[in-house]
């Protein structure tokens, strides 16, 4: 079997700039916004995800061959690229609430 | 080592009403290799798929030694060369090569002129008929047990073909290979064995005539 976190990676390349994207979209929201919107991020990254499927179906299906190649199921590259992305998610969004609250302590 | 043998039993598959594959079996040993010819649209590559686990038929029973396989690819007991280039484009073919290829064939794949030509390129830096010969060399030293090509011979020239043939010969020493391709002549030269796809159902070719006699061939 293939090292699942490089095939995950060569998956994840070219869908990784749409997700940024997403990514960036909520953690601008929840800045401009404030925590409360946290929950509602989870929409619009759930949104990225569906756009993300739908170019790579489209675009780029015939890729597919190499994973399942390499001897995994085109839904489990899913599964593992958004898991990474989520998580890479999560992270940002803890940063920035932290940033914010340090900001917020000094100015108090 | 006892060889592996896939087992594809009773394969239907139809598309709107029209029944494509209706009573198929065939079997392939580790060693061995099964040439698939057909008519254009007869299903020749719908039942690659279908081994491959790609394709949802009406009904299938495939079998490794007697296990049934619901997905070929899953785990790598098939590999499965499609008619389209399938490599991704943003990746350097050295490292796309290194996830597909068979550590134990490695230090053989890596003298292959076709990679030897192209291991530091990006896929789109390729001729279509470079990427054919690399994408086909990838699979055939993959980690599978059974090889399926879809169509090796097309889009390579005649020399090109000639290399594939005794590389193809080779990799059957210990691996099984379905093949399938319009050039029936290259197909007869490779294979042990011929199976004709005709009106849905396989017939066994034991003979080259038979090719006439189901109107495959022309006979002039």
């Amino acid at each position: 079997m293939a090292n699942i976190r490089t095939l995950t990676w060569y998956f994840y390349k070219p869908i990784y700039i749409i997700n940024l994207i997403f990514t960036l979209i909520c953690l601008l929201d929840i800045f401009k916004i404030g925590f409360w919107f946290i929950g509602y991020t989870i929409f619009i990254k759930a949104i990225g995800y569906m756009a993300t499927i739908a170019y790579k179906n489209y675009f780029a299906n015939k890729t597919y061959m190499y994973f399942r190649n390499a001897g995994y199921s085109i839904t489990r590259m899913y599964v593992y690229a958004f898991a990474f992305d989520f998580f890479s998610y999560l992270t940002a969004t803890i940063l920035l609430i932290l940033t914010l609250h340090g900001f917020a302590h000094i100015k108090s | 080592m006892d060889l592996l043998t896939l087992k594809a039993d009773s394969i239907q598959l139809e598309f709107g009403g029209r029944k494509i594959l209706q009573d198929v079996h065939l079997s392939c040993k580790q060693g061995e290799v099964i040439g698939l010819l057909g008519r254009n649209g007869c299903g020749k590559s719908s039942l690659l798929k279908i081994l491959f686990g790609i394709l949802k038929a009406g009904y299938k029973h495939v079998s490794i030694n007697g296990q049934f396989i619901y997905k070929g690819y899953r785990d790598n007991p098939m590999a499965y060369l499609p008619q389209h280039n399938y490599l991704p484009d943003n990746i350097v073919i050295k490292k796309l090569a290194r996830q597909i290829v068979d550590p134990a064939s490695w230090n053989e794949f890596t003298e292959l002129p076709a990679y030897q030509r192209s291991y530091d390129k990006f896929v789109n830096e390729l001729s279509g008929g470079e990427l054919r010969q690399l994408e086909t060399m990838m699979i055939i030293h993959s980690k599978a047990d059974f090889i399926l090509l879809d169509e090796p011979f097309t889009h390579i020239s005649p020399i090109q073909a000639d290399e594939f043939k005794s590389v193809i010969r080779a990799c059957a020493k210990r691996k099984g290979i379905i093949i399938t391709d319009h050039q029936y002549y290259n197909i007869l030269e490779v294979s042990d064995k011929v199976i004709l796809l005709n009106n849905g159902c396989t017939k066994h070719i034991t003979n080259n005539d038979k090719l006439i006699t189901y109107g495959y061939l022309s006979g002039r």
